[in-house]
């Protein structure tokens, strides 16, 4: 973490980033860092440990005690090659950017890095930390390359890039701090956060397009048996299962035509604001792709034919999470 | 285990031709080929690299342009045994694999053989039959064997499916699924002939005829060390390390959903060492590699929805261009 | 390492806390002899509890045990040894400090603390010893924590022993050249800037500054090392070498003390021979500030004290090694007369003590009337009659112990011997003092330097001749010759329990012993005498310069930054690109001879197809192109190729040239 860093260090990195953040462009899709862009400090434990080694060595010059000197020097010089290998850590190592899959917004979206590197050393414990603070640690032991999953929070819909993220080290001695940061020109896409409660799905009426009917049951196929929804047509109640259980249930039919549901601006409510509708759309079409049913969407500026499938639900909910920003 | 490898080696070092042997060959039977088959002389080559790699082959395309036509001439100049099946939504598995019948006079269960027992099948519209169908044919190709009511029956050998396939868009079919289209080695389009072949398609005879009068050119034995022979390719570390990055970077890349399989991994290099046997070498080249791709990795990925809109094999050829060779 | 030690360490490999806490046992593991046996206890309790939390963490105890550990701890410490912070209470309290703070240890920061205060309790080891073993068991401990930095920093990732093990082993050896850069050039600064209380307790081991019956043979059954002496030309031979350190004037009946100081000025001595014996001793830290030599030492150096006793004294308590070059002389005789203070001080007699004794010596003062004769008589007297050497005599408690010894028991070692001559003289009327100090040493046929032990310490008299002055006298010599012309163990019955020490009989063992007495000697001299003087003398050797202090820190920057420079080299190894085979890089020029004219191969492109494209750019060269890439494809991809290809590929890509465009 960076706070790991104790405070001056902290002050300075602020700055480092500062100055790197105008010298360093963005870079696309993967990145082998070099000595230029890595950046080494001791960290709070490093200051704490020569801090204890100057006082041993002011009590070996007090008391005369060589060996004291010795413990001191042997025990100081080791911090110089865990400082090379912090840095060596890191450097020459490949990252790369993969494509993170859809989110909603205010769930963790997961860029996949894989870390690869072209010499036969072994990096262990690469921390990964993201604007938002998740980190991920990744690890290059006896193997060339690996993958890990670098969580981000979202907030909000749209295009989320996985911004600043900071690649740093504290391996092996923990006394240094080696650090880069990557800035790679990605992006996900978030969709608008569902809402929390669901709305009923406005079947449409084939014949009369436009007009709405109440939630209507095919009637050719008998599917099964549901629990009672209000609305239901009362001459698709099984009344067997209700004599059975006590419980209101109802019919389900299959039927190709009955089943297409249009997913409107207008029915939600015109006093919520852009993103409370937006979330009720996206509720709606999680409901209906769940349903496996046929809908189509209609939102000022963008309509899509109805139609199902991954593909379709994807297309859906794109054009909600892109929605007044094009 | 072991000594079944070791009888596997001794066989091959036994069995197998040498390039100059196997470049007549298939010169040949390439040359036969494209006489039938006229102006696509690279999707020939890839069937017949499937072939030799001891895979099935899927085509996807229009009715029409000659699907038939290429599995028909493939038995033919090998000399194998040719069934065609035509997938409709009704086919029922017994119809692929057979049946058994109670034969009164022995009061026994007698085992009537599906099509499915012959060397070359052509599953026609594959993707037009319910998927109980669909699956049972899959995995006969896979496992090279039937198993009905209990008994095991080998398929002969060798033994090699083209199944094709109508493009997704068309109505009342049952898409394969991913996990089935893996059993495919290559899919392959054959697509128009241009111009040229398409004149002297209709100028010449009739198709059907003339792959009547094909001469065997190559024998099923002489195929079966053919495919040994190609098997035993030689793949470079370099090779390798090419093939290992360019399965990892497809995982990575942004276009689709997930990246190949080790199975694509292993496909990939079967098909490579094949392709590069039908070039008259005995070493694998990066370009081979590459030939292949396409036909081995366009029916195995899937394209994210994001990027829809682009087609599969111009995200392989960048995903090509992404790992330097 | 055990096999299911071995195994124990395989199962907690991962674990930092196992590794924190082993790291810290190990650190105190040579105290533990020195500690009192309840903090011995409590810090093995508190380790192994803390083991056992690892698997079972909320057995962890509470903060409110903890405080009523350590708060305890420090009364418990204050009554054991009426202070804190002593050599033994503080390190006894810093150890038992960290175990408890190991309770309340969960996170990486905590450990890491741990780690860099468990270094002092390694410093407060160096306090006690600082001999080769101790620093073998201080890079032991090194690597241990290493491993244990190591463990708390791998986070998940998942080591193995064997290459924690083996990388802490090469950080310390590329840490070992900085350090001997360092530990040579800093500057030493002598003089302490501050005085740590003594603990009260800690016994001094060596020689003591008084004499009671039982002291000395107590001192001999170490084999601790009093100091060694390095002779410029011959060794005198074994009974001629009387190491002098104290003389003890005071005599209570039963314990002899230094008494008052003497004020008599030093007198001139003539010597008989002019062979004077020059040699440097390199004495041990004895928290004392006495000195020896031999005999009469001249040529003593200005910062040492020469005392009427013609001891030698130093300025400071010597707590280091400590070297000094010095001269004596063997033969010697003063002709002047015994000063008053001397005389009444080497007459005092305690009263009412002995009586036998003191009947004893007013009779022979009687009976002889020539000194020497009296001490001839004693000595006889011990010899012939039924007087037996012994590091077992039996005790003589009382104020009349030497009556005791002399009439009843008769057993004894070289004080009861020095002890009850000195008093018969007294009694004759002889001036006669104890002397105290070594006799003997073991000279190392190795490196020709004598080692005195402590088993070596001994006591004897002087008395005072006229024309003579103060004469040595050894009663011991008079019992067991073998003592002085050989060694104790020569002169100790068959019979006799010897110290372990002296148990040793394989000459194999001797010479390993030898062995290690010689290293260390060198030991002692180039590290723990490595001082001030030291420093400027070996610079002054090497540079043949003398050097400023400034100088020497701009020496030692500069030697730093160099070593670092070249470890970071070797670390990072920025020559080492990506790992190409001949055949590539060869290719790779072929390559950039093409790009030059605009051919560029892009990254994908395969050799072939490349081949193509420039053939056709180039079909003047088609046929080198060819060439170049069949070669190329059958050394990097084809199953056999052979050196003559590669030969044959560097060749033709050497004569490739195509002409700028």
């Amino acid at each position: 973490m960076a706070s790991s860093l104790p405070l001056i260090p902290q002050f300075f990195e602020k700055f480092i980033q500062n100055w790197s953040d105008k010298r360093q462009p963005d870079i696309n899709n993967q990145i082998t860092l070099s000595r230029h862009q890595l950046y080494i400090l001791p960290t709070r434990h490093g200051v704490i440990y020569f801090f204890v080694l100057l006082l041993i060595l002011f009590g070996s010059i007090n008391y005369e005690i060589s060996l004291g000197y010795m413990l001191t020097f042997l025990l100081g010089s080791l911090g110089l090659p865990g400082m090379i290998y912090a840095h060596q850590n890191l450097n020459r190592l490949n990252i790369k950017i993969g494509r993170a899959e859809p989110v909603f917004a205010q769930q963790d979206i997961l860029f996949p890095l894989q870390l690869s590197q072209c010499t036969a050393t072994s990096h262990a414990n690469i921390e990964l930390l993201s604007e938002t603070g998740q980190t991920v640690a990744a690890h290059l032991i006896n193997k060339s390359s690996t993958e890990c999953k670098l969580p981000v929070t979202t907030t909000h819909r749209g295009y989320i890039s996985p911004g600043r993220i900071k690649i740093y080290t504290e391996y092996p001695l923990g006394l240094f701090h080696a650090w880069s940061w990557l800035k790679f020109d990605t992006q996900c896409l978030v969709y608008p956060a569902p809402s929390l409660q669901h709305q009923p799905l406005m079947f449409v009426d084939e014949q009369n397009t436009g007009q709405t009917s109440s939630e209507l049951q095919g009637v050719d196929d008998f599917l099964g048996i549901r629990q009672y929804h209000s609305g239901d047509l009362p001459n698709h109640m099984a009344w067997k299962a209700i004599a059975k259980t006590g419980e209101l249930q109802t019919k389900l039919f299959n039927t190709d035509t009955a089943r297409k549901v249009s997913i409107n601006w207008n029915q939600t409510r015109e006093t919520l604001d852009i993103e409370h509708r937006l979330s009720i759309l996206c509720r709606m079409i999680l409901d209906a792709s769940e349903k496996s049913i046929i809908y189509g969407l209609e939102i000022p500026g963008v309509s899509i034919a109805p139609s199902s499938g991954l593909q379709h639900k994807h297309r859906c909910l794109k054009a909600l999470a892109l929605f007044g920003h094009i | 285990m072991s000594q079944n490898n070791q009888t596997e080696k001794y066989m091959s070092t036994q069995a197998l031709f040498t390039i100059e042997q196997s470049q007549h060959l298939l010169a040949q039977t390439s040359e036969s080929i494209s006489s039938i088959i006229l102006g696509k002389d690279k999707q020939i080559q890839l069937a017949l690299s499937c072939l030799l790699a001891d895979g099935h082959l899927l085509i996807e395309d229009l009715p029409g342009v000659g699907k038939t036509t290429l599995s028909l001439t493939l038995a033919k100049v090998f000399g194998l045994d040719f069934q065609r099946i035509q997938f409709t939504s009704d086919l029922l598995p017994s119809d692929v694999l057979g049946v058994s019948i109670f034969d009164t006079s022995t009061q026994l269960f007698t085992f009537h053989k599906g099509p499915v027992f012959t060397q070359v099948l052509l599953a026609d519209e594959i993707n037009r039959s319910t998927p109980k169908t669909q699956s049972s044919l899959l995995e006969a190709m896979e496992e090279k064997q039937v198993t009905q009511d209990g008994a095991t029956r080998a398929l002969p050998k060798p033994f090699f499916v083209i199944a094709t396939q109508n493009p997704m868009e068309q109505v009342g079919t049952f898409p394969l699924p991913e996990s089935q289209l893996d059993r495919f080695l290559m899919r392959i389009n054959i697509g128009y002939p241009d111009q040229q072949a398409e004149m002297e398609l209709l100028k010449g005879n009739n198709r059907h005829e003339m792959i009547q009068q094909l001469d065997v050119s190559i024998t099923p034995e002489q195929l079966i060390k053919l495919q040994l022979t190609a098997s035993n390719t030689h793949m470079s570390q370099a090779i390798l390390d090419y093939v290992l990055s360019l399965v990892r970077s497809s995982r990575l890349s942004p276009w689709f959903i997930s990246g190949l399989s080790p199975r694509a991994g292993l496909a990939l290099q079967r098909c490579a060492r094949s392709w590069a046997f039908l070039q008259g070498r005995d070493h694998v080249l990066p370009e081979d590699v590459q030939q292949v791709l396409p036909g081995v990795a366009a029916h195995r990925l899937q394209i994210h929805p994001e990027h829809q809109d682009k087609n599969i094999d111009d995200l392989i050829m960048l995903l090509i261009q992404q790992v330097p060779v | 390492m055990s096999y299911a030690g071995f195994k124990i360490l395989n199962v907690f490999n991962n674990s930092p806390v196992f590794w924190v806490v082993l790291s810290l046992f190990i650190v105190s593991l040579p105290h533990l002899s020195r500690f009192p046996a309840w903090s011995v206890v409590l810090i093995i309790i508190l380790f192994l509890w803390r083991l056992i939390c690892i698997k079972h963490k909320n057995w962890l105890p509470p903060r409110w045990i903890l405080v009523v550990i350590s708060l305890s701890t420090f009364a418990a410490i204050f009554i054991s040894f009426g202070t804190l912070i002593g050599k033994t209470a503080g390190s006894v309290l810093l150890v038992i400090l960290l175990a408890v703070k190991l309770h309340e240890s969960q996170s990486k920061r905590d450990y890491m603390l741990i780690i860099s205060l468990s270094f002092f309790v390694i410093i407060t080891n160096f306090l006690f010893s600082q001999s080769i073993p101790v620093v073998l068991f201080m890079l032991f401990a090194v690597i241990i924590l290493v491993i244990s930095m190591l463990s708390i920093n791998q986070g998940d990732a998942q080591l193995s022993l064997n290459y924690k093990f083996k990388f802490s082993l090469k950080l310390l050896f590329q840490a070992l050249p900085l350090m001997l850069v360092m530990f040579i050039l800093f500057p030493r600064i002598s003089g302490p800037l501050w005085q740590l209380p003594e603990d009260s307790q800690s016994a001094i081991t060596g020689l003591s500054d008084t004499m009671s019956p039982g002291n000395i043979s107590n001192l001999i059954q170490s084999n601790a090392v009093a100091f060694r002496v390095k002779f410029d030309d011959t060794v005198p031979q074994q009974n001629k070498l009387y190491w002098r350190a104290l003389v003890l004037w005071y005599f209570d009946g039963r314990t002899w003390e230094q008494g008052k100081h003497n004020p008599t000025p030093l007198a001139t001595l003539q010597t008989t021979t002019n062979e004077n014996i020059h040699y440097t001793v390199t004495l041990e830290a004895h928290h004392r500030k006495w000195l020896y030599a031999l005999d009469i030492p001249s040529n003593v150096p200005a910062d040492i004290i020469y005392t009427s006793n013609y001891n030698l004294r130093s300025q400071q308590t010597i707590n280091n090694l400590y070297q000094y070059k010095i001269s004596s002389v063997l033969e010697y005789f003063n002709t002047s007369e015994i000063s008053p203070w001397e005389k009444s001080a080497g007459l005092k007699i305690p009263l009412n003590s002995n009586p036998e004794t003191l009947r004893m010596g007013k009779n022979l003062a009687l009976q002889f009337q020539n000194k020497e004769d009296i001490v001839n008589y004693v000595l006889q007297y011990f010899n012939q009659e039924d007087f037996h050497y012994t590091l077992r005599p039996p005790l003589t408690p009382g104020f009349n112990s030497v009556d005791q010894f002399l009439f009843e028991t008769k057993r004894g070692f070289c004080e009861h011997y020095a002890s009850s001559f000195t008093l018969l003289m007294r009694a004759a009327g002889i001036p006669a003092r104890i002397v105290l100090g070594f006799q003997g040493g073991t000279n190392n046929p190795l490196n020709n330097i004598m080692t005195v032990s402590n088993s070596d310490a001994h006591a004897w008299s002087e008395v005072w001749f006229k024309n003579r002055g103060w004469v040595r006298i050894d009663p011991t010599a008079a019992v067991a010759p073998q003592r002085i012309e050989q060694n104790l163990n020569a002169a100790l019955d068959q019979a006799e329990t010897r110290p372990l020490h002296m148990q040793i009989n394989s000459s194999f063992l001797k010479d390993v012993l030898f062995y290690w007495d010689a290293m260390d000697n060198q030991w002692n001299l180039w590290v723990i005498g490595y001082d001030e003087k030291f420093q400027q003398k070996l610079l002054e050797n090497i540079f043949n310069k003398k050097f400023e202090l400034s100088e020497i820190i701009i020496i030692m920057i500069c030697c730093l930054a160099v070593l670092l420079l070249v470890l970071a080299m070797f670390i990072l190894k920025p020559w080492q690109k990506q790992k190409l085979e001949p055949e590539v890089k060869i290719y790779n020029d072929f390559c950039n001879k093409l790009a030059s004219r605009g051919l560029i191969r892009a990254p994908h492109e395969g050799p072939l197809d490349f081949a193509n494209r420039a053939k056709m750019a180039l079909p003047e060269k088609a046929q080198t192109i060819e060439q170049i890439t069949r070669l190329f494809t059958a050394l990097r991809f084809e199953k056999s190729h052979h050196k003559q290809q590669y030969n044959e590929l560097r060749d033709q890509v050497r004569r490739f040239k195509i002409a700028k465009r």
